[in-house]
């Protein structure tokens, strides 16, 4: 088994206008199955919590610190979530299942490098 | 997770939607609606964060918890940009209760609001479904045959008449309590029309706003400011109905009376009515809602069409119809007067129905002729009747159950 992180973008979370509450609720469903299933099929781990939407930036040779991120609502992280899988193929086949493209958002795949000396 | 669950949180949201927005604009006022439903919608989508990997054990204190701390950072902002002016203490926030009594108040009290004499009924209904049921524009627009748009700018001149009261409606014992309270229930009651009757497109929503309207209704009926005979004939009237809606709508076709499955109906719901019913019955005030409830009543009270009791049931279309003389219930009337005189006298008075032209585009006045027809066994007359009902239904279901109808009249006539 090889780990994956897996970096939300966008999505419901960030979507503008948001949608109506009994809509946010019908999609919470999706994710508490998607993610509940992974956990209780050993895929995915309890890593961190939930990112907050704002935070700061620090940037350049000055180190200048701004509020932000302020990307593009469909490029925001918007939550990150490590899983276990054979192979990049069967990971991007678990972000497949993800309900965050009813709001457009999108899933990348990191394979997580294995250091361990041999 | 079934859809089941979906549905569940689904609700869930949309009612805290509502709660928050009532208890956010007793802190933000009246006049900061707008900041009270970002809020509320902030609140939510913190908690589709927060929540994908489980609902906390007391999804409503943390929603409430949440809502109140965002309240108060925004507070803090505005009196840091105001200057010490402002009237709002954000340490208010923090000491307030929030039990379910004091939400319930906080609800009334938008309730009250929302029907400002200045605006219409539905107007007043569709404000309601929106802030304190907290369905989105799209659904309310649906509930009511609206474009989305205009229902947008409907609600959004009804709010700013709301703003401009300054403050929000208390709810006492006085007069001008009582006047409202008579707009809060018709507001409620056409809301329960909306769900119960109306052809919207999602069944999902027309079932979602009858059941709000129950809830509300149970509301009014046990608050001290509105709680009375007319309260209570509200709620009986809404929980007979509503407890026919399992049978009446499954699995995905509108069933007719005679042919639902009285088992089906919900029997908490029924005994519910028949308590309210008996609590309407004190006082000399003969209401709409006492009449309407009382003919529900007859109907949850009978095990068949057959066994029902059909002349109290025309007795009281006729009280009824001395009240409210609308084309629907003149029709409804001389339904239950056929069930009592016969099905060829039934056809005559609807055919002579006063404003039966204003009946022609729906669909019910056409399925009642074709019925009364196919008991007289003619199918012939049936079958153009139904046709045209067709020809008027609204949605799938509607359509459904005409096309069985003129099957049924092909299948007889040979």
């Amino acid at each position: 088994m090889r780990k994956f992180m897996f970096l939300f973008h966008g999505g419901g979370i960030v979507v503008q206008p948001p949608p109506p509450p009994a809509e946010i609720g019908a999609h919470l469903a999706k994710w508490t199955e998607w993610v509940g299933g992974l956990v209780k099929a050993g895929h995915a781990e309890m890593g961190p919590g939930p990112l907050e939407n704002g935070g700061k930036v620090v940037r350049g040779s000055a180190k200048a610190v701004t509020d932000g991120p302020y990307a593009e609502a469909k490029d925001l992280v918007s939550g990150i979530l490590i899983v276990s899988a054979a192979s990049i193929a069967a990971a991007v086949e678990i972000a497949r299942g993800c309900p965050i493209y009813e709001y457009d958002g999108s899933v990348e795949v990191r394979p997580i490098q294995d250091i361990q000396p041999r | 997770m079934t859809a089941r669950d979906e549905h569940a949180l689904a609700v869930l949201f949309r009612q805290e939607s509502g709660r928050l927005v009532a208890i956010l604009t007793r802190f933000f006022g009246v006049r900061d609606l707008a900041l009270a439903e970002d809020v509320a919608q902030d609140t939510l989508v913190a908690a589709l964060n927060a929540w994908s990997r489980g609902i906390p054990p007391d999804p409503r204190a943390w929603l409430v918890h949440v809502a109140k701390n965002r309240a108060r950072d925004m507070l803090r902002r505005r009196r840091v940009r105001r200057g010490v002016d402002d009237t709002l203490d954000p340490d208010d926030l923090a000491v307030e209760p929030t039990t379910n009594d004091d939400v319930d108040a906080d609800v009334l009290r938008m309730m009250f609001s929302c029907c400002h004499p200045t605006l219409t009924e539905d107007t007043q209904t569709a404000l309601i479904l929106r802030l304190v049921c907290g369905f989105g524009t799209a659904e309310v627009a649906l509930a009511f045959f609206s474009e989305p748009g205009a229902m947008e700018k409907r609600l959004v001149r009804a709010k700013k008449v709301l703003a401009d009261e300054g403050r929000l409606f208390e709810p006492t014992t006085h007069a001008e309590t009582r006047e409202r309270a008579a707009a809060v229930m018709q507001a409620v009651y056409l809301m329960f029309d909306a769900g119960y009757h109306s052809a919207v497109a999602s069944e999902v929503v027309r079932l979602d706003v009858a059941s709000e309207a129950i809830r509300l209704a149970l509301l009014l009926a046990d608050a001290r400011a509105t709680t009375g005979p007319a309260a209570h004939a509200l709620a009986a009237l809404t929980c007979l109905h509503g407890a026919r809606i399992p049978a009446r709508m499954s699995p995905h076709a509108l069933v007719p009376l005679e042919e639902q499955d009285r088992s089906a109906w919900d029997g908490d719901l029924v005994r519910l009515g028949f308590t309210h019913l008996a609590a309407s019955a004190s006082g000399s005030d003969l209401t709409v809602f006492h009449l309407e409830a009382g003919i529900a009543a007859q109907h949850a009270a009978a095990s068949s069409v057959e066994t029902t009791d059909w002349s109290e049931i025309s007795r009281l279309y006729d009280l009824l119809y001395a009240k409210k003389r609308t084309p629907v219930v003149a029709l409804s009337r001389a339904i239950a007067r056929s069930r009592v005189l016969g099905a060829g006298r039934g056809l005559e008075e609807i055919l002579e129905l006063d404003g039966r032209e204003r009946l022609h585009a729906y669909p019910f006045y056409w399925a009642a002729l074709g019925d009364l027809a196919l008991r007289q066994g003619e199918t012939t007359r049936a079958s153009e009747w139904l046709t045209r009902g067709l020809a008027c239904a609204r949605t799938a279901t509607e359509r459904e159950l005409f096309l069985r109808r003129i099957d049924e009249c092909t299948r007889s006539s040979s």
